[in-house]
């Protein structure tokens, strides 16, 4: 296994890299884990107002909140995305053959933050009996904005460079937002309601792993592993950070 | 007819500046509020004519004097209406051609209502001479009032249509 190129720590360039040779050997790979937890008391969440979408809010039998900080048990913090931030080599990755998905489910799009490798497939679905405007707010990639009538099929769409934590809203209900991370590489993860991420078959090297959180930012870890070594690290956010 | 109505909606919201102002979070408030602003004008010199043909309010001026003084801001606010209209429509553009609030909004009542209004403001000329005006001119200004309520409740269905989309 060869590890070329420096590190790439900003978006801009990672999408400036030379064209990727040499390939990950899986012999050696390991596995970087670990846990995110919130330390203090989560902020009282809001009800979200639906006055722009009386459709929306008959979807609902109680107020729905806006989940910018989602919590666990033992304060584990979930829809926290984790990945390598730099480090990765000049590797070669295959693009996932599934699409990644994202949905509308009672006018909230869900997942709340996702993940998926440039040029992998996204497919958006509608599952709401209301339309939708779908609009995504790249910083590297070319917007766009398709209304998503009820019933409608997926769109099918894909972002061709790497780009960190694009808004994506809906024209029609104000308060429907998402966050899609596009990577060059496969080492991301988003953390579930046990706050944990899992960041699989990574190379031996130096990294730095970013861990982001919609409300309270990023942080940044120096992590290196060996040939087929596991390392379990943990980040920790203040509510009032 | 209809395919050529979608693609221009379909290009007109994703041209840059409609995507900016639907993409930032104080862009779209702001041209709500210059067509809300454009509307207060617009439909506040209207309704301020229409009450007066209908006998309401202070008998200072005729009609036909309110109806002058009042010309060149009631159209300014339909120009600023219809720019902030055109803007805030362009942000969901195929949307918004699929309800049926906002068809019968802007389809039909819009036009219809300014074509009426023109009328009303022609003849109010002849009609408002007098401080009392004749039945004819209460019909027509109360006809017009009638007219933008109606106008306003359709644009306020618009979001209870989503579901037909």
């Amino acid at each position: 296994m060869v590890a070329l190129g420096a590190c790439s720590s900003n978006k801009s360039n990672q999408s400036e890299e030379p064209a990727p040779t040499a390939t990950v050997d899986l012999a050696t790979v390991g596995t970087i884990s670990g846990t995110v937890t919130l330390d203090g008391t989560p902020p009282t969440p809001h009800p979200i107002i639906m006055t722009a979408g009386p459709e929306c809010a008959k979807l609902h039998s109680t107020p729905l909140t806006y989940p910018s900080v989602v919590t666990g048990e033992h304060g584990a913090l979930a829809n926290v995305l984790v990945y390598l931030k730099s480090g990765v080599g000049n590797y070669r990755f295959d693009i996932p053959k599934t699409p990644a998905t994202l949905d509308q489910v009672g006018c909230m799009y869900q997942p709340h933050v996702m993940g998926l490798m440039a040029r992998q497939k996204l497919d958006i679905k509608n599952t709401d009996p209301i339309m939708h405007n779908v609009h995504p707010v790249p910083h590297e990639n070319r917007a766009w904005n398709q209304s998503q009538p009820v019933g409608s099929a997926a769109i099918e769409t894909e972002f061709d460079h790497p780009d960190f934590a694009i808004p994506v809203l809906c024209n029609l209900h104000p308060w429907m937002r998402a966050y899609v991370f596009v990577f060059s590489h496969p080492y991301f993860d988003v953390t579930t309601t046990a706050g944990t991420f899992d960041l699989k078959n990574v190379p031996p090297g130096t990294y730095t792993v970013e861990a982001w959180q919609e409300k309270y930012g990023t942080q940044d870890q120096t992590v290196t592993i060996g040939p087929k070594e596991s390392k379990t690290i943990a980040f920790t956010f203040k509510t009032g950070s | 007819m209809y395919h050529l109505l979608y693609s221009f909606c379909e290009w007109i919201q994703n041209t840059g500046w409609a995507l900016n102002i639907s993409g930032s979070t104080w862009a779209y408030p702001y041209v709500q509020m210059i067509h809300f602003t454009g509307l207060s004008l617009w439909v506040g010199t209207n309704i301020a004519v229409d009450l007066h043909l209908l006998g309401i309010g202070p008998k200072r001026l005729t009609s036909a004097e309110l109806n002058n003084a009042l010309f060149a801001w009631n159209w300014t606010g339909l120009a600023i209406a219809v720019t902030g209209g055109f803007m805030l429509f362009a942000t969901a553009a195929t949307s918004f051609i699929v309800n049926p609030a906002f068809e019968l909004k802007l389809g039909l009542l819009v036009p219809l209502g300014v074509i009426l209004h023109i009328i009303v403001q022609q003849k109010t000329k002849i009609w408002g001479q007098t401080k009392d005006t004749p039945g004819v001119a209460k019909f027509f200004g109360g006809l017009e009032l009638l007219w933008w309520f109606s106008v306003a409740t359709a644009a306020a269905s618009i979001p209870y249509f989503e579901h037909l989309g």
